[in-house]
């Protein structure tokens, strides 16, 4: 462990924990949901009183990646104000030649050990739809809880003019790490990215738990339901994790305009 | 301005020192005095601890202004080096595009000793609350070597603008004469940088930390004494005054004071 974390005042912050609660619940909006769910939501959220062990591996300039994201974003800001001027005056390379150059010496990127077993807890709503003996015959609230997630994985946390970029890479056990001495170097990123489907999971171990009105708990269609339903969250979270915080892609903190911290994620 | 031009002239004959032909002078007695003159500092700085006091006080001061990212900085160590600076190959030139109207010696520049400030802090990850996590670091920056070309002129302050909006009142009290000197751009700075990160596994002596340090360091240096701009400082009259006058103790003072 190389970072000393302070653990006690964040797992429990209800701000925090709420904050963590909705950006589920909006990509879970975004879902598409099985025939047999018919809603899904994330009623409580707790980080638990245990924290991750985060350990530094290397820092070094921040990846290509990242400026070519912060140059895309700042090319619609400086045309506003050419536009409120008069409709006449268009250059595209004149706009060009007129972007700052981002790069900057105190510009850092962590490599970082994630290695997280934490108490977190995930408590899920949802309503399963039993299809049998016809489509829709019946609907039952359920009850899902999330716990023991296991991650031991590789972040890049890069710090660039107020802009945070938080991105898990791989598992610490994943082959892909046994050929190369230094992650960071050139063309690694463009290799992680294009073999992403032969890479190790990057969530090692999380447990679901349903809960069931007691009367159906008996019969044997409820409980293959439930069981699929758990199946399919399970594929949601890992989901989650890998469309919004792993490499290709990121997650994206700007504290240039917001001082509570956007959260906004990116994908390439 | 033609005028200043034959009054400069008139000086460069007068002193026998023509521009293009004279050679340049070492500055051995000069590098004794500056000698002295820092051995003296060195022995305030230990005997009363001098240096990291202020440099303490000074962190204390500024606390409220370090970025958010930083907890308090502790010094660790302070080394004021041994050596001292060795000046040669003087001479006397136009100060160019000023159109011969202005005189300046340039002066060769060499250090060869350690210089060193060591510090112990953490960097503060502030999201998404405050003090979240910390990373410490302790770090020990030291200059090893030192090489420059040096300009030199002494001149009144009429000419000349500050960087800084805040220092213009200082400007407009332009009576009296001025030092000026400045480093070529072609100087030589060298670093050893040792860092420890971490709390329990530590990373040791990352480059990367290495050329932040030097870079900042670097921009400080150049943004006030590295050509085109110049340190500005007002001489104090050398006037003889009473006030200002010793004489050396002597042994009968000593006896009549028991």
């Amino acid at each position: 462990m190389s970072f000393e974390i302070n653990w006690q005042d964040l797992g429990e912050d209800e701000a925090v924990n709420d904050s963590i609660k909705s950006f589920l619940n909006s990509h879970l909006q975004s879902i598409s949901l099985p025939s047999y769910v018919s809603s899904l939501q994330v009623t409580d959220f707790c980080l638990g009183g245990i924290p991750p062990n985060i350990t530094l591996r290397e820092i070094s300039d921040p990846l290509d990646e990242f400026y070519n994201h912060i140059e895309k974003e700042e090319l619609p800001k400086d045309k506003i104000p050419e536009e409120s001027d008069s409709g006449c005056q268009s250059a595209d390379g004149e706009n060009g030649d007129l972007l700052p150059e981002v790069q900057a010496e105190s510009d850092l990127q962590f490599l970082v050990e994630v290695d997280y077993k934490g108490d977190m807890r995930i408590g899920v709503s949802a309503e399963l739809a039993l299809n049998y003996p016809s489509p829709s015959f019946m609907t039952l609230p359920v009850k899902l809880s999330i716990t023991d997630l296991g991650i031991h994985a590789l972040c890049l946390v890069a710090y660039i003019s107020k802009q945070l970029f938080v991105s898990f890479l791989c598992d610490v056990a994943d082959p892909i790490l046994d050929a190369r001495e230094s992650l960071i170097d050139l063309g690694s990123s463009a290799i992680l990215g294009k073999k992403s489907l032969e890479r190790i999971s990057l969530i090692r171990s999380i447990k679901i738990d349903s809960e069931i009105g007691e009367q159906n708990n008996v019969e044997g269609s409820v409980l293959r339901s439930v069981g699929k339903l758990e199946q399919f969250l399970l594929e949601v979270f890992r989901t989650i994790l890998k469309k919004e915080a792993a490499w290709p892609s990121w997650i994206n903190l700007d504290f240039n305009e917001d001082p509570s911290g956007n959260e906004s994620s990116d994908e390439d | 301005t033609d005028r200043k031009f034959s009054q400069i002239n008139t000086i460069l004959e007068k002193t026998y020192y023509n521009v293009e032909t004279h050679s340049p002078e070492t500055l051995d007695w000069f590098n004794v005095l500056i000698g002295q003159t820092i051995q003296q500092f060195r022995e305030e700085a230990l005997q009363k601890d001098n240096i990291v006091h202020s440099l303490n006080n000074f962190i204390a001061r500024k606390s409220g202004e370090l970025p958010q990212y930083l907890d308090t900085i502790k010094i660790t160590e302070l080394d004021i080096g041994e050596d001292f600076p060795i000046l040669s190959n003087c001479r006397i030139q136009y100060s160019p595009n000023s159109n011969k109207q202005r005189l300046e010696a340039k002066i060769d520049i060499d250090l060869s000793d350690r210089l060193a400030l060591g510090i112990e802090t953490k960097l503060l990850v502030n999201y998404p609350k405050p003090f979240t996590a910390a990373l410490p670091i302790q770090l020990t920056v030291s200059i090893v070597r030192f090489q420059a070309c040096l300009t030199v002129s002494l001149t009144t302050a009429e000419e000349f603008v500050p960087t800084s909006e805040n220092e213009a009142s200082y400007g407009s009290e332009n009576g009296g004469y001025f030092l000026m000197f400045s480093f070529s751009p072609e100087y030589r700075m060298e670093f050893d940088v040792k860092s420890l990160i971490g709390a329990r596994s530590k990373l040791q002596d990352i480059p990367k930390i290495g050329s932040l340090i030097e870079s900042q360091i670097k921009k400080w240096f150049v943004e006030r004494c590295v050509e085109p701009r110049f340190q500005f400082i007002k001489l104090p009259s050398l006037w003889p005054r009473s006030k200002n006058t010793r004489e050396e103790k002597t042994e009968n003072d000593d006896i009549s004071m028991k």
